[in-house]
């Protein structure tokens, strides 16, 4: 009985021819001892003959050509790129909104008065970081649009802090200036070349 | 024009179906004709057993060579073209069983009378008696009703190694299952075939 279970787990293999020479000499005899296990195989291989001799379809004529026409439309599709449909544009809303925009313009016309200029507004307002600015312990002296002096915090061991007063400052500009140590009047910042290296330093008189 | 196809024409042939996808790859459709040619008849049939179904798979097939040229650029240099259009195949058959188990409509009776009757004619052999063509189709129609109610990861596999031939590393990558998982899948739908069969097996040989 056992030998009959292990013939029909290998029949599937037997069938295949994927058993190994002593696996089928085996079966082989088996089979001849067991006429059970042979039948068994006989109707396993006929229901895969059966199934083996099925007749294969044929395939339309036209199928290629189908093909071909279905492929080109789904890669003109696959590599188009989609464009969304352009949209009129709706006046009402426009106009709407263009007439909000005059009145917030009177408006802000009227508060400020005609005396007011660009610059005025701009002192009042902080000046904004452009990017790519270096970090806060490199930027040391950030010269305000004010004249007033302006003391530093994050400055430290600084003698003074100097504001520049050669530039018009009415434009919204900022200057990022290294830092300067006064010493008996006179200004001049440390050197950045490496060590070894001999170079020209910056010194700035006021 | 026609010369020149004329000159290329033994060079496409001569290709390896790997050679012929990678033109492909590059927008050569007299590539991808040939490709086309080469497997349309297995990956129908493959389909059309699967579904037991003979009008859907020549669209299914149509789309499973669609995908190919879709998606040539994805195609893995290195790697057997047949496995990579079996695993479309495969993947399309066995979501539309999905779809048709879905809709409850399943099996059509009259589309696998229609199946059986077209493939009888067209092999019917003229020296064979009526009585022996009538046999053969009761046999071959039971054989692919048995097929069409193996379930449907069985059924793949059985297809694919018994009708298509496959071996079983290369079902193995087709259905993405260890090779171990693909021998005991193909072991039971052969239970089940036999099981089913058996009793017209034995009545044709009484006979």
């Amino acid at each position: 009985m056992n030998r009959c279970h292990q013939a029909a787990g290998i029949f599937g293999a037997y069938w295949d021819r994927e058993t190994t020479v002593a696996e089928r000499d085996w079966l082989e005899g088996h089979f001849k001892t067991c006429p059970r296990c042979h039948s068994e195989y006989e109707q396993l291989a006929a229901t895969l003959s059966a199934v083996t001799e099925l007749p294969r379809h044929e395939v339309r004529p036209d199928f290629t050509q189908r093909v071909l026409v279905a492929a080109r439309a789904a890669s003109a599709v696959a590599d188009s790129i989609r464009v969304p449909p352009q949209r009129s544009v709706p006046w009402v809303p426009v106009a709407a909104t263009a007439a909000l925009l005059l009145v917030v313009g009177v408006s802000y016309f009227n508060v400020l008065g005609p005396h007011s200029a660009p610059g005025e507004l701009a002192r009042n307002q902080s000046t904004s970081t452009p990017s790519g600015v270096p970090s806060s312990s490199q930027v040391v002296a950030s010269v305000p649009l004010s004249h007033e002096p302006v003391a530093d915090p994050r400055v430290t061991g600084v003698v003074a802090v100097v504001t520049d007063s050669l530039f018009d400052h009415t434009a919204d500009v900022e200057f990022m200036l290294e830092p300067v140590q006064l010493r008996r009047g006179r200004a001049h910042t440390g050197s950045r070349l490496p060590d070894g290296v001999q170079g020209d330093q910056v010194v700035i008189t006021f | 024009m026609d010369s020149e196809r004329d000159s290329q024409s033994p060079q496409i042939v001569s290709l390896s179906d790997e050679d012929l996808m990678a033109r492909v790859a590059e927008d050569d459709e007299r590539a991808f004709t040939e490709l086309v040619g080469r497997f349309r008849a297995r990956v129908t049939n493959l389909i059309s057993r699967v579904l037991n179904d003979r009008e859907s798979s020549d669209d299914l097939a149509q789309e499973v060579f669609v995908r190919v040229f879709v998606h040539r650029r994805n195609y893995r240099t290195g790697s057997k073209f047949s496995t990579w259009v079996f695993t479309i195949a495969a993947n399309l058959a066995k979501n539309e069983i999905r779809r048709r188990v879905r809709r409850r409509n399943w099996f059509s009776l009259d589309a696998l009378t229609e199946v059986f009757s077209d493939s009888i004619i067209q092999l019917a052999d003229p020296t064979e008696g009526r009585e022996q063509v009538l046999e053969r189709e009761q046999l071959q129609g039971a054989v692919g009703q048995a097929i069409a109610t193996v379930p449907e990861k069985y059924r793949l596999a059985l297809v694919l190694r018994d009708i298509e031939g496959l071996s079983y590393e290369e079902i193995a990558e087709v259905l993405g299952v260890p090779g171990g998982t693909v021998r005991s899948r193909i072991n039971r739908a052969r239970s089940m075939l036999k099981r089913k069969l058996q009793p017209l097996l034995r009545k044709q040989d009484g006979s």
